[in-house]
């Protein structure tokens, strides 16, 4: 298997972070939250669950990183500790994590896109959004992670492969198996409307 | 019936599909119903992903995280000197395994000192009399009054 090309930067970091440096750890947190945060808020559904993952994801690589070999690259190994973390992390159910419950009862937490031109645009693009938030929900834990990895975050079948230690063909096939049932997922949604 | 090429589908549209066998199923989508809809359906699904909106690390996370990090360092440090831990628990074992052996030996010789009255100690003699000025006493001395008429 093609392994994901390291970055020089990152190797870098992780000599100067092995050599008793701790601010390196602080640049390679900076370098690469985003990417952490955005991956544990799709998985995870919300904010807060996702602060405390993407924390816990940062804190076992400071911990593990004097065993970190660099023959893997520091990305695709965060991605691996965060996708587990995520795993461990959801103790409540997916569709719990996209409400909060207040005195009323349960209120729908959903982050509006700040841009939205029309409350009548917006109406639609939160109904939309929604309904493939709560498909990928459906989902199995396997392939919603396979299709997030993919399509959320951008990632190669090799990486993929790499983060979650699977074969290239596995990968092909849950991507595959994942989008035929969000398609029919999404489809019983609009059929619903 | 499914057909059986949208298996293809989702390599189609990664790219995966190369040479004669990407041609080959470019043809059958022109005229397969099923596998032009939901290589369509797919995609619009995938345009919903690349709208999704990306999120960021809230501000002040890297500062939070070192803040852990070092928490967790202070903890490991704490446990360094991890004999003096194991003298702490060593030596509160023995002031109770000291506490322990006095009490057996207290209460061993306060027993053989007791042994003789144990018996003793049921008997009802061990209470006092009736005092005569309660009123218990008043009315054993009118009995006896009433006895000696």
């Amino acid at each position: 298997m093609k392994s994901p090309v390291q970055n020089q930067d990152d190797l870098r970091l992780i000599d100067r972070f092995k050599s008793g440096d701790a601010a390196a750890f602080e640049e390679i947190v900076l370098k690469h939250q985003d990417k952490i945060y955005n991956l544990c808020r799709h998985m995870l559904g919300n904010a807060h669950d996702a602060e405390d993952a993407a924390q816990d994801v940062f804190i076992k690589a400071y911990q593990g990183l004097h065993k970190f070999q660099p023959h893997a690259s520091l990305y695709t190994w965060l991605y691996r500790i965060a996708v587990n973390t995520c795993i461990d992390y959801r103790r409540k159910p997916f569709f719990e994590s996209i409400f909060k419950h207040t005195e009323e009862g349960k209120e729908l937490v959903y982050d509006l896109p700040s841009d939205a031109p029309s409350p009548e645009r917006l109406y639609q693009s939160k109904q939309i959004g929604l309904a493939l938030r709560i498909s990928l929900g459906k989902l199995s834990q396997k392939l919603r992670t396979v299709i997030i990895l993919k399509e959320v975050e951008g990632l190669s079948y090799e990486e993929i492969a790499e983060v979650l230690d699977i074969s290239l063909g596995t990968v092909k096939s849950r991507i595959a198996r994942a989008r035929e049932e969000l398609l029919e997922l999404m489809k019983e949604f609009r059929e619903q409307k | 019936m499914k057909c059986r090429k949208t298996k293809l589908i989702s390599a189609c549209i990664d790219g995966e599909l190369e040479g004669e066998e990407k041609t080959l199923f470019e043809a059958h989508l022109r005229g397969c119903l099923e596998c032009s809809r939901r290589i369509e359906g797919i995609r619009a699904t995938r345009t919903l992903f690349t709208n999704a909106e990306r999120y960021k690390a809230p501000y002040g996370f890297s500062a939070r995280v070192m803040a852990k990090a070092a928490e967790g360092e202070t903890k490991r440090f704490s446990l360094f000197p991890l004999w003096v831990k194991f003298a702490e628990v060593a030596v509160v074992l023995a002031m109770i395994i000291v506490g322990v052996i006095s009490g057996r030996f207290l209460m061993s010789s306060f027993m053989g000192q007791r042994t003789g009255t144990i018996s003793s100690s049921f008997s009802l003699e061990i209470f006092e009399p009736t005092p005569p000025d309660s009123l218990g006493g008043a009315y054993l001395a009118l009995l006896e009054t009433k006895n000696e008429k």
